[in-house]
């Protein structure tokens, strides 16, 4: 994904330099590509989610609006959560492009920040300009006060961290931006970076290998 | 055939083809002889001249009227359509192609095109015009719209008369007419009368023959020429080798062939006798005496030649060296000199001095001053390098303004030619502000460096050139490129305004003195040399707020046709509403057809879904570049919030796609017909959350919640409800959605759903839901009643399909509904492990109980939205919250201490 608005795809096989194939159909920057099996999916600044199906030989362009700045499939490949500069998530049907859910709370307005869905499809995730990560539930969007499940998720290096926020989770990780957040694909684990610092999280019970404590 | 037509007869068969004949003007039978040309239709109907049959000339002796016999052609054997305008002879006069006007002729070029319409191919006389024969050169065509003809000579017209084909070849002259004088005087004999406003063409000129020669035949041999021994040349002209010489004496012998004049030049023995020769006398060459000489001589003819033959243009050679010095026409008015003018004398060049070399040493370069200004001024100028005089200049050093100003011609009118004027008024503040700035502080840094001169004066130019160039120090590198032409107006300050950035840019600290105009004042140098700096200067920030405002062409500028999308992604103002409406889903999303690549297919493992197709990406087409439909793309009906547009487009989503239907889709075939259904859950869709739904059958306890937040639409939602109630369709249909995937299942919810009474199905469905909820749930009251509020609010269909599902499968009983989701039980039931597989299966299933729930789940969100705003509803919904939190553990499979707690 280029900031000149197309996606090319290299072959790595024949070290060719030039791309094979030149998907320029973006009005504007790609922020976001994602694979799966058959589907290219992209976010482009236009306020497009494309999803470039080879299977099926379809492009389906959705149109969220807003800049997207990040774009990724749920682990069961049935939706698309996109994340734009509204300061919104939303979870797309992945073949109607109906809307599943949206996700508000974080600050999102300037940067291109990460979306992440976590290893089992639960929770939503995304990282914010206030320094901190939010999680929402993936089903259930509602807005108040919780005791979080994901609240006993505790980062390794700092200890106890109370969940606050009106969403399922808000983990304060850091002053600044969150500038790219990464779960793990199969464990609840989750990689964060911000201000010259990775820091990855784990649940409460987690011991490190080598860590007696 | 029409007059048969009009009476009514029936249509005559047509003519088989070797039954159709053709007949001329007369009647006769037509016989085609000769594939192409018609031939001759020969005789009366093919066999004599007339019906007579052949008349025989009468038989006219020639022994005493051989003058006057005729001369048959080849036209006294044709027929008179032979003659005619169509014939192979025509004797009408007919302008031919090469007098023909150019002005097309409109009746033939329309006939052309319909041709070309017609034709099997179309548009093949378009290769007709690509591929003319060229029937004259340009300069032929040239010389004839000046007027002259062929067989002319080129130049103006004479008065004399042309000069006659002069018969006798001795005194041949090549190609031009004699001295006027020498000419008239032959001809004023002859000339009996000339009118004086007669002018002729001059004569033609037989150019001089200089081709090498390169056979082996002997020189001056001709061949024979076809024309000349058909058309009756006089024989004596193939003889002229000869004549010159031996003329006197053929003439006193008398030539009898000469004498003749015969018309036809064949002769001679090896050809034989022509059919059309009336001679056969002369069959056998016969010497005669006239080609011997009779007279031996003393001295030869005066040729020089002895006796050897040559041609004559040899012979002319011997003439005095003065007679042909000038070949040519002589201009009226002059005649040959009769002395040759002295020879030139060309003197030698001089010998170059011994130590001469060949290097030029240029001229010094003086330094700027006040007192060498002149002499400076002199040395750039004779160096060229001032260049500040067009005059001066060559002409392809002039500029377009230079040039214009010595035409005298008016400058163009229209914008001018600087990019400032293609900004916006917005841009052009901004950068004048910029400027201002920058040239404020320039002053104020001046001035108080100036403070000890006086403030009229104009620093001097030393001052200021060191002053500004310490503030230009780091801008120059990039500054005054020639896109910046901070002076167009005036040319030539432009010019030294240039020369100054380059030498700047190269460090010279002198530089500005040497470009300025030394014609200039004191002061004017001073003005321009601050402004050469602050256009510097400026150039800088302008250069880089204007390079952002522009970018690279997306198409070339001289292509008029350019590749677009075949489908273009629809107009955005609609999709913008959709959002805006929350109505994701067709509206907002646009399917086009998309090529990848091969090889991406397969290094994806996918097959490639158009292995035909030679295209990659999105089909295109070639469009006019400035084509209307670039821009415009084809709406789709336009999204407005008409309740029946949505309805429809949610209806014909959830006919196409049945397996997929979501919830809203189920719920709208439910109510197709039903506008104000479908407004409603438009609204509900766009989260319109003032409305509180109120089930209709009060549930058992703790409603008041729900009451006291009644709205005034309750009443509506209640008549709502029942509509829908009434004209549900039957369970087969939410059968044929939710349970057909696993038989053993349906057979149970079929029993189960056939027991149930219509009407009661969703306070049942919602007593059931309840009742299922209530053991797992510690805010059960709550969650029963907001999941009756979703199911009374008129989507009645889910709580059955819900029910029947909780019945049958693993998922409702052991789960607070908001987590209900298949897949959360799957983690959640290690029993019913085994199920995955089959589950795996059911994606699609799953998928749209999801869905559901999700839906279900908003509008408890739009409770607990309302829940928050009330305060003692906190401290249950906390309650729910950690249940949530609970199940999510467990579903995880983390803590076992969150598992005791629960």
């Amino acid at each position: 994904g280029s900031i000149d608005s197309t996606v090319r795809c290299w072959d790595c096989r024949s070290r060719r330099p030039d791309p094979i194939q030149v998907l320029d159909e973006a009005k504007d920057g790609i922020s976001s590509v994602k694979l799966s099996a058959h589907e290219i999916l992209t976010g482009s600044v236009d306020g497009r989610v494309r999803r470039y199906d080879l299977r099926t030989g379809q492009l389906c362009s959705d149109y969220i609006g807003s800049p997207i700045t990040s774009v990724c499939f749920s682990k069961d490949g049935q939706c698309v959560l996109a994340a734009s500069l509204d300061s919104t998530l939303r979870l797309l049907d992945k073949d109607t492009g109906e809307l599943l859910g949206e996700y508000t709370g974080h600050r999102s307005t300037t940067y291109r920040l990460d979306c992440v869905l976590n290893e089992q499809d639960t929770h939503v995730g995304c990282a914010s300009e206030d320094g901190h990560v939010y999680f929402w539930d993936l089903v259930e969007v509602r807005e108040g006060p919780r005791g979080g499940v994901l609240g006993t998720l505790r980062p390794s290096l700092t200890p106890g961290v109370s969940p606050q926020g009106s969403l399922a989770l808000s983990l304060p990780v850091g002053q600044g931006v969150v500038q790219s957040l990464a779960f793990h694909p199969r464990l609840p684990c989750l990689l964060v970076a911000t201000q010259g610092q990775v820091t990855l999280w784990r649940e409460d019970t987690f011991q490190p290998e080598g860590d007696p404590g | 055939s029409l007059s048969d037509l009009i009476v009514g007869e029936r249509i005559k068969k047509p003519v088989p083809l070797q039954e159709q004949t053709v007949k001329d003007a007369k009647g006769r039978y037509q016989r085609f002889h000769g594939a192409f040309t018609g031939g001759f239709s020969a005789g009366y109907f093919n066999t004599v001249g007339t019906k007579e049959g052949w008349t025989p000339s009468a038989f006219v002796s020639s022994r005493q009227k051989r003058a006057d016999r005729t001369i048959l052609g080849p036209e006294d054997f044709m027929d008179e359509e032979d003659l005619s305008e169509f014939g192979i002879a025509p004797k009408d006069i007919t302008t031919t192609d090469d007098f023909a006007s150019k002005a097309k002729d409109r009746i033939k070029e329309k006939a052309r095109q319909i041709a070309g319409v017609v034709a099997p191919i179309p548009g093949t006389t378009a290769f007709d015009d690509l591929i003319g024969p060229s029937k004259i050169t340009i300069g032929v065509e040239l010389l004839r719209k000046m007027g002259w003809k062929e067989g002319q000579g080129i130049g103006p017209r004479v008065k004399r008369k042309p000069c006659r084909q002069k018969p006798d070849p001795a005194v041949k002259i090549y190609g031009c007419a004699l001295p006027p004088g020498l000419a008239e005087g032959s001809e004023d004999e002859e000339d009996e009368y000339q009118p004086e406003n007669v002018t002729f063409a001059p004569k033609d000129v037989m150019p001089v023959d200089l081709t090498p020669k390169e056979n082996v035949h002997g020189l001056g041999y001709k061949g024979l020429d076809p024309s000349q021994a058909l058309f009756g040349v006089s024989a004596r002209e193939h003889l002229n080798l000869f004549s010159g010489g031996s003329e006197e004496t053929s003439n006193l012998i008398g030539d009898l062939r000469h004498s003749k004049g015969r018309k036809l030049g064949i002769t001679g023995q090896a050809f034989g006798v022509g059919a059309l020769e009336e001679e056969d006398d002369d069959i056998y060459a016969t010497d005669t005496l006239s080609k011997y000489d009779t007279v031996l001589k003393d001295e030869e003819p005066g040729d020089g030649l002895y006796g050897w033959t040559a041609p004559k243009q040899y012979k002319s050679k011997k003439r005095p060296e003065r007679e042909f010095k000038y070949i040519g026409k002589i201009l009226a008015g002059f005649s040959l000199a009769s002395k040759s003018s002295a020879p030139i004398k060309i003197y030698p060049p001089p010998s170059l001095p011994r130590n001469y070399r060949p290097v030029h040493h240029f001229r010094p370069v003086i330094a700027a001053g006040n007192e060498n200004r002149h002499l400076q001024k002199a040395l750039e100028e004779s160096a060229g390098r001032l260049g500040s005089d067009p005059a001066q200049q060559g002409r392809h050093a002039l500029n377009a303004a230079q040039r214009r100003e010595q035409l005298g011609e008016a400058e163009l009118k229209g914008p001018a030619p600087s990019i400032l004027e293609y900004l916006s008024e917005k841009d052009r503040e901004r950068l004048k502000e910029v400027k201002q700035a920058s040239e404020q502080k320039m002053k104020a840094q001046i001035v108080s460096q100036q403070s000890p001169n006086s403030r009229l004066q104009p620093p001097s130019l030393e001052d200021a050139a060191h002053k500004w160039r310490v503030q230009l120090e780091g801008q120059l590198a990039n500054a005054g490129s020639s896109d910046f032409k901070p002076f167009a107006k005036n040319p030539e300050k432009q010019k030294r305004y240039e020369n100054f950035v380059k030498s700047l840019k190269q460090g010279e600290k002198d530089a500005l003195e040497r470009f300025l105009d030394p014609s200039m004042t004191e002061w004017e140098r001073g003005r321009e040399q601050e402004e050469f700096f602050r256009a510097a200067i400026f150039y800088r920030s302008s250069n880089s707020t204007l390079s952002s405002r522009f970018t690279r062409a997306k198409y070339e500028d001289d292509v008029d046709k350019v590749e677009v999308p075949r489908d273009q992604e629809n107009d955005i103002d609609d999709k913008e509403t959709a959002v805006k409406m929350k109505m994701f889903g067709k509206l907002t999303r646009d399917n086009f057809e998309w090529h990848p690549d091969k090889l991406l297919c397969r290094r994806f493992n996918v097959r490639d879904p158009y292995p035909d197709s030679s295209i990659v990406g999105l089909p295109k087409v070639k469009r006019d570049k400035y084509s209307v439909f670039n821009f415009l793309t084809v709406s789709e009906p336009t999204t407005s919030v008409t309740e029946a547009k949505n309805e429809k487009i949610q209806e014909s989503s959830s006919l196409n796609k049945p397996k997929k239907s979501s919830r809203w889709d189920v719920s709208d075939k439910e109510k197709e017909k039903k506008d104000s259904i479908s407004e409603f859950i438009s609204l509900a869709r766009s989260k319109a959350d003032v409305q509180q739904q109120q089930p209709p059958v009060p549930a058992t306890e703790e409603c008041g919640t729900g009451r006291t937040e009644t709205l005034p639409t309750e009443v509506t939602d209640e008549e709502k409800n029942q509509e829908e109630e009434s004209g549900r369709p039957p369970m087969d249909l939410f059968k044929a959605i939710f349970v057909s995937s696993s038989d053993e299942k349906s057979s149970s919810s079929e029993e189960e759903s056939d027991e149930e009474q219509q009407p009661t199905t969703s306070d049942r469905a919602s007593e059931t839901t309840k009742e299922v909820d209530l053991p797992h749930s510690s805010s059960s009251n709550l969650q029963g009643k907001s999941v009756r509020a979703t199911t009374d609010s008129g989507l009645s269909s889910l709580p059955t399909s819900k029910q029947e599902l909780d019945a049958t499968e693993e998922f409702g009983p052991k789960l607070p509904p908001a987590f209900s989701s298949g897949r959360f039980c799957k983690h959640l039931d290690r029993k019913e492990k085994h199920r995955k597989i089959r589950e795996r299966h059911k994606t699609k299933k799953e998928r749209k109980r999801k869905k559901e729930k999700k839906k279900k789940h908003k509008k408890q969100k739009n409770k607990g939205k309302h829940k928050n705003k009330k305060s003692e509803k906190d401290s249950s919904s906390d309650t729910t919250d950690s249940s949530d939190s609970l199940s999510d553990m467990d579903t995880t499979g983390l803590s076992p201490k969150e598992l005791l707690r629960r």
